[in-house]
């Protein structure tokens, strides 16, 4: 049937498998429904018309939903719905799932796909904003089409992605269609290419769990390279090779050479050659991923088929990414922002004023990575503004008798105030002795500064002036600004830096220094009580701090906004809410690190960090929290769900949007942070929850539709259920047992099948992993640690590190020693 | 000798201090003029999350000048006949997997194949007003001018996290903008309030700190690893621009005439006045000919705040419930408004032959975000006629994903009817610009 769309008149050609579905204009992105003529649909009964007041969309509503609130699907408005006069009033309204609310068009269409998708390949949405694609069954598996009419002469053939959103239309039938691959396969089915009738499937859950890419939290990893150290390609002779034999190798092999690619060359006896290799499998995974190859003409993988060809092709890709990673060696560090500014107060006691340096423009990972730090003219003129200024104002307190910082006293000692340019290089010497302890500064350097005082002497500077201005060069200089690292065998005093810069972020003390130089600090007793030393001293609070922030990704919490129309009154104590959530978290870390327990301890301490105003939000009942400032609580009766981070705010807030929560988010969260295991990137263009149809829905029925799909499934099956034994901590850390009216259904389970209900299920689960838990603080300490990416190289030492801890229970702050006498720690690497 | 070339001939003239580390640009083509000898402006703004889809485009479905004027494009009214809205226009550059959500400014204006911002941003090309300083910004005091508001976000509003400008250079590093109103006022005036004999000394002082630093570089790389010389070259580099900008600062306090006087801005600027005082600097610097290519980030937060929405940028983009899509389409209108104000104020500059710097100049505000994720099918709004030969007042639908490069090949073509491609364009949009 012939169609137009109704906002640009862009012709299509429709059948009626495609009534009621919703899919977007190519040329204008409007929603676009199309109903069978109205002489066909009988009319509803009972049913009163609404419009939405913002975008005029009209829903029938019937009885059950007078009197509450509705989400308009096209422009997100909330509509309450008023009982109209002429309608007598009945029983109470329910939201029972077995009454749903009609839309005038489709209301549970159980798919949704990408809209516009106007580029070919996926787009992995990686940040760590992450969208939060709550729904998305990615129809996109059913794209193909041809345009009728040509609106342009480049593009003749177009996919168009259907997009089930409701439409403006009246007199229509409301129409439930059930997840049919048929239907929507055949969207655009013209009279020449009749539709598919196979048959639509089944939930493929069962399925999914047992290939999926993400491994089951009780399996070891598998292999992934074989005895000669080659990479091989996952699951080679059991899934890739037959899959590509039967789907892949008639049209992009020896008979013929679509799109120039050749899938037999790549197969290589099942090893992945090169990182072009790398890069092929992942164009192959995308594009299987998108339903655009197989091309839909030809015979589709079966669900299973597709399950594991995803599960395979996804750990081929991850693990030859980890190999290509390690094949860099290692490279010196920066000191960002922040280590820069402490190691200038540890050593003289001055402030560098913070707004003159640029923020670190950090992206990934952990801001000790230099290869992400921007090292711009803007960083530069920032260090040598600001230490311009810190050293001109600390030489003229004391040139003018004023006190000075006590680090400073020591340089200064016996200097005149008004000295003669002969002591200009004693004075010189004095900073240089000072300032590079940790690594020697190059033997020029005090001649140079002298020469650079006499010049600025002579064009009529004091002689604080141009001293100033020496000592800025040597604060600014790459060799104060790097940390250098000489051999791959660090020396005492490169591990020295190492160590100082991990508990203080900044440059090793006098002490740290004196052992070092003697060549006695990483004997094992003295290392271990230097450790002890550093990380109870107040400088360490630095290193818990930071690394709780960025591990946990708690700085996401500034970009989550508290919608005021869902909490109105929370709304306004929103900063001091994200402020105090904050603390809690960065308070528990170093407590649970200090007290060295037990790994399982992240995820089921008996105890917490509060204080009153987050013991109010938080409705403890069994706990007096009188004061401001922080304090270790212990958790008693319902209470002991607040131990261990999933039970505290800032993650349970971080993982929502400001008015609902995220499963997803939360799933996410739990198995990179905790079970080690990162799911693989989201495939491209996936829609809102709020794009989906359907209203009133629980958080978790919205999720529904990741069941439904294998590519989504594949991975979903992992991802939601550990979030949905979260769904009882709302999307601002209250507890609760409602979402609206409906009861909060807890129950999941773990990535190894194993059920559980509620919280507390969750989290029995979770601690029985605690070796995984251990793994993942090894990796991120590690990582923090060295400034980089864990590779494929380092994995041997951290397996090590967690073999010998785990008679220890993996205490937390002995792993951490245990990274720093590490071979990865002690070596460039 | 009229004032154009007058101007030239003096920043010819760099004080022999200042004769140092010029850089050696490829002397691709001699500066482009239009016909009457008065220099085409290049202006490129870049927006961030998107627009409210509905009511910014026009709805008419194919290229014409008979099209009405969408509600949230209504402030542009009274420049309707100078403007045009081009649709169609995708990336298509980056396979998405190498573009992550959230980063419209990353490759807007060189569509690039390959970008990784974990890498510092490093981009595999130069963004095309890179390449259009080298034609025309050779004579002028700044090549080019790469401005970026302030943006405390972490998604600097869409344009992507880490971003300082939507500019990268031939090597392809990310180039570190002006930040702020303030910070341009200060490039392009200087400390004013210093006479001369002081300069002069703060410029030697300035310059043995370069000279001090140079030193240590070099005493420094040869003691290391080639994998860490590359880590120190990006310290090199930034000092050898540090160098320059110091040698830039110090030719233009000689040159101080050549500026309008304008009031020293306060510290700390509602967003609204701080992009309104930027366009004001911006005009100022085009009519002195400081610069003759510019680029502008704008933000999203200090506009929402500007007019008191209650949602962030993120949920605004995202249109996350009904105050986030009016903020959307009442931050989108503001747009408008003060682009219109830019448009207002470059009209009334006149240039020598009489026509204003507005018909001089080449226009673009857009994003290379649609809105929310979508990287295709951009807004993008030009204005201007580069001197003559650039139609206005249309609305042109292009096929769908058409590549962005069409557009900026398009108009560099226009300073320089040599060029015979640039990147993977060699399509001219013709209805537009000259064929």
């Amino acid at each position: 049937m012939k169609v137009n769309c109704p906002s640009c008149n862009q012709k299509y050609n429709i059948n009626q498998s495609m009534f009621g579905e919703t899919i977007p204009c190519n040329a204008c992105d409007f929603p676009m429904v199309f109903h069978a003529p109205a002489s066909e649909e009988p009319q509803p009964n009972h049913s009163t018309k609404i419009t939405c007041p913002d975008c005029n969309q009209k829903y029938s509503i019937n009885e059950s939903q007078f009197g509450s609130e509705i989400k308009c699907q096209v422009c997100s408005t909330l509509i309450l719905i008023d009982r109209p006069k002429h309608v007598p009033k009945d029983k109470a309204p329910s939201n029972s799932p077995t009454t749903p609310p009609i839309l005038a068009t489709d209301p549970k269409i159980k798919g949704t796909s990408i809209p516009l998708a106007s580029s070919k390949r996926s787009n992995p949405l990686i940040t760590v904003f992450a969208i939060l694609a709550l729904i998305g069954l990615a129809v996109f598996h059913f794209i193909q089409s041809q345009q009728p009419t040509n609106i342009s002469n480049n593009n003749p053939t177009k996919k168009i992605n259907p997009l089930p959103l409701p439409l403006p239309a009246e007199n229509t039938k409301t129409i439930t269609v059930k997840p049919s691959v048929a239907a929507l396969e055949n969207a655009f089915a013209s009279e020449d290419n009749p539709p598919d009738t196979t048959e639509p499937d089944k939930s493929p859950h069962q399925d999914a769990l047992s290939t999926a890419a993400i491994p089951d939290s009780d399996q070891p990893l598998e292999k992934v390279t074989n005895n000669k150290g080659e990479l091989m390609i996952s699951h080679f002779d059991t899934v890739v090779r037959p899959f590509t034999e039967k789907h892949c190798i008639k049209c992009h092999g020896p008979d013929k050479e679509k799109g120039n690619f050749r899938i037999d060359k790549l197969m290589n006896s099942g090893l992945v050659r090169s990182e072009a290799d790398a890069e092929h499998w992942q164009e192959a995974l995308d594009l299987i991923n998108t339903g655009e190859m197989p091309p839909i003409e030809e015979d589709q993988p079966t669900k299973d088929e597709m399950t594991a060809i995803l599960g395979a092709l996804y750990q081929t890709t991850g693990n030859a990414r980890d190999v290509i990673a390690s094949k860099n060696s290692g490279f010196m560090r920066r000191l960002n922002s922040r280590e820069y500014i402490n190691s200038i107060n540890d050593l003289l006691g001055i402030s560098l004023p913070e707004k003159l340096i640029p923020e670190d423009s950090r992206i990934f990972g952990f801001d000790t990575f230099t290869k992400d730090l921007s090292t711009s003219p803007a960083e530069l003129q920032g260090y040598i503004d600001a230490n311009s200024f810190a050293i001109n104002k600390l030489t003229a307190d004391y040139a003018a008798g004023q006190k000075i910082p006590q680090e400073a006293t020591l340089i200064f000692k016996n200097i005149p105030k008004e000295p003669k340019n002969s002591h200009a290089y004693h004075v010189f010497k004095r900073f240089i002795d000072h300032l590079y302890k940790h690594q020697p500064a190059p033997d020029s350097m005090i001649k140079d500064m002298t020469t650079l005082f006499n010049y600025n002497r002579k064009k009529g500077a004091s002689f604080w002036e141009a001293a100033s201005v020496s000592i800025t060069c040597a604060l600014s200089s790459p060799h104060f600004v790097y940390i250098l690292e000489k051999e791959t065998q660090l020396t005492q005093l490169e591990i020295a830096n190492r160590l100082s810069l991990l508990l203080w972020s900044s440059i090793p003390d006098q002490a740290l220094i004196d052992l070092a130089n003697q060549g006695t600090l990483t004997q094992p007793d003295i290392y271990a009580q230097q450790f002890e030393r550093m990380i109870k001293d107040q400088k360490a609070q630095r290193f818990f701090s930071a690394f709780t922030e960025q591990w946990l990704e708690l700085d996401r919490l500034a970009s989550i906004n508290i919608d005021e129309n869902v909490f109105p009154i929370l709304k306004k104590q929103e900063d001091s809410l994200k402020r105090d959530m904050t603390k809690e978290t960065q308070a528990f870390m170093r407590q649970v690190i200090l007290d060295n327990m037990p790994a399982k301890n992240l995820v089921t301490a008996n105890f917490t960090m509060l204080n009153k105003e987050l013991a109010q939000h938080y409705n403890l009942n069994n706990a007096n929290v009188t004061q401001h400032r922080f304090t270790k609580v212990k958790l008693k009766g319902d209470d002991k769900v607040r131990g261990g981070i999933l039970g505290q705010g800032a993650i349970q807030m971080l993982t929502s949007n400001g008015s609902r929560t995220s499963p997803v988010e939360r799933g996410v969260f739990i198995l990179r942070k905790l079970l080690d295991s990162p799911p693989p990137p989201a495939p491209a263009n996936v829609p809102e929850a709020e794009d989906v149809p359907g209203e009133n829905q629980t958080t978790r029925e919205l999720l529904q539709h990741h069941m439904t799909t294998a590519q989504c499934a594949a991975c979903h099956a992992k991802i939601d259920p550990l979030g949905f034994g979260m769904e009882s901590f709302g999307p601002l850390g209250r507890w609760r047992t409602h979402e609206g009216k409906q009861l909060i259904d807890t129950s999941g389970q773990m990535t190894n099948g194993s059920k559980f209900e509620g919280y507390q299920g969750l989290i029995t689960n979770l601690a029985a992993s605690d070796e995984r838990i251990a793994k993942s603080f090894v990796k991120a300490i590690m990582s923090y640690a060295i400034g980089r990416e864990i590779r494929y190289t380092d994995r041997g030492h951290i397996d090590q590190i967690i073999k010998s801890s785990k008679a220890n229970d993996f205490k937390l702050k002995d792993l951490i020693l245990m990274v720093i006498k590490s071979k990865t720690f002690q070596t460039k690497s | 000798m009229n004032n154009f070339t007058r101007r030239s001939f003096l920043a010819k003239s760099m004080g022999s201090a200042a004769a140092l580390i010029l850089p050696q640009f490829n002397s691709v083509a001699r500066a482009m003029t239009s016909s009457n000898g008065i220099p085409t402006r290049l202006v490129y703004m870049a927006m961030g999350f998107g627009v409210s889809t509905k009511d910014w485009f026009p709805t008419e479905r194919k290229t014409t000048s008979n099209w009405d004027l969408p509600e949230l494009l209504e402030p542009m009214k009274a420049h309707k006949k100078d403007i045009s809205i081009v649709q169609n226009l995708s990336l298509l550059g980056a396979p998405n997997k190498k573009a992550p959500a959230h980063y419209a400014s990353l490759h807007y204006l060189n569509d690039a194949t390959a970008i990784d911002p974990s890498y510092n941003h490093k981009s595999s090309t130069a963004t095309c007003d890179q390449v259009a300083a080298e034609f025309i910004g050779q004579n002028t005091k700044f090549p080019s001018l790469s401005i970026a508001a302030i943006d405390d976000n972490k998604l600097k509003g869409g344009n992507g996290p880490g971003m300082r400008s939507i500019s990268w250079n031939k090597e392809g590093r990310h180039i570190t903008g002006i930040q702020g109103a303030l910070k341009l006022y200060i490039a392009l005036y200087g400390n004013q309030h210093v006479n001369k004999e002081q300069l002069a000394n703060q410029f030697s002082q300035k310059r043995s700190i370069m000279d001090f630093l140079v030193r240590d570089i070099k005493s420094l790389n040869s003691k290391l690893s080639k994998e860490d010389q590359q880590i120190l070259d990006q310290y090199t580099s930034s000092l050898r621009e540090v160098e320059l900008n110091l040698a830039r600062s110090f030719d233009l306090s000689s040159q101080k005439g050549t500026l309008k006087h304008i009031e020293k801005p306060p510290e700390e600027l509602d967003g609204v006045d701080e992009i309104k005082l930027t366009y004001d600097l911006m005009a100022l610097a085009m009519e002195a000919d400081y610069s003759r290519v510019l680029t502008y980030m704008l933000p999203v937060d200090s506009i929402l705040k500007s007019i008191n929405a209650t949602v962030g940028s993120h949920d605004m983009s995202h249109y996350r419930g009904q105050a986030s899509v009016a903020a959307h389409r009442a931050r989108d209108q503001k747009n408008i408004e003060m682009l219109a104000y830019f448009f207002d104020k470059l009209k009334a500059i006149k240039q020598p032959d009489g026509n204003s710097l507005f018909h001089h100049s080449m226009i673009s505000f857009g994003s290379g975000l649609r809105h929310r994720h979508t990287r295709g099918n951009l807004p993008i709004l030009l204005a201007g006629y580069g001197g003559g030969g650039i139609k206005q007042g249309l609305n042109v639908v292009n096929p769908i994903d058409t590549p962005i490069n069409n557009l900026w090949f398009s108009q560099l073509r226009h300073i320089n009817p040599k060029l015979d491609n640039w990147h993977n364009s060699s399509n001219n949009i013709s209805e537009i610009f000259k064929a």
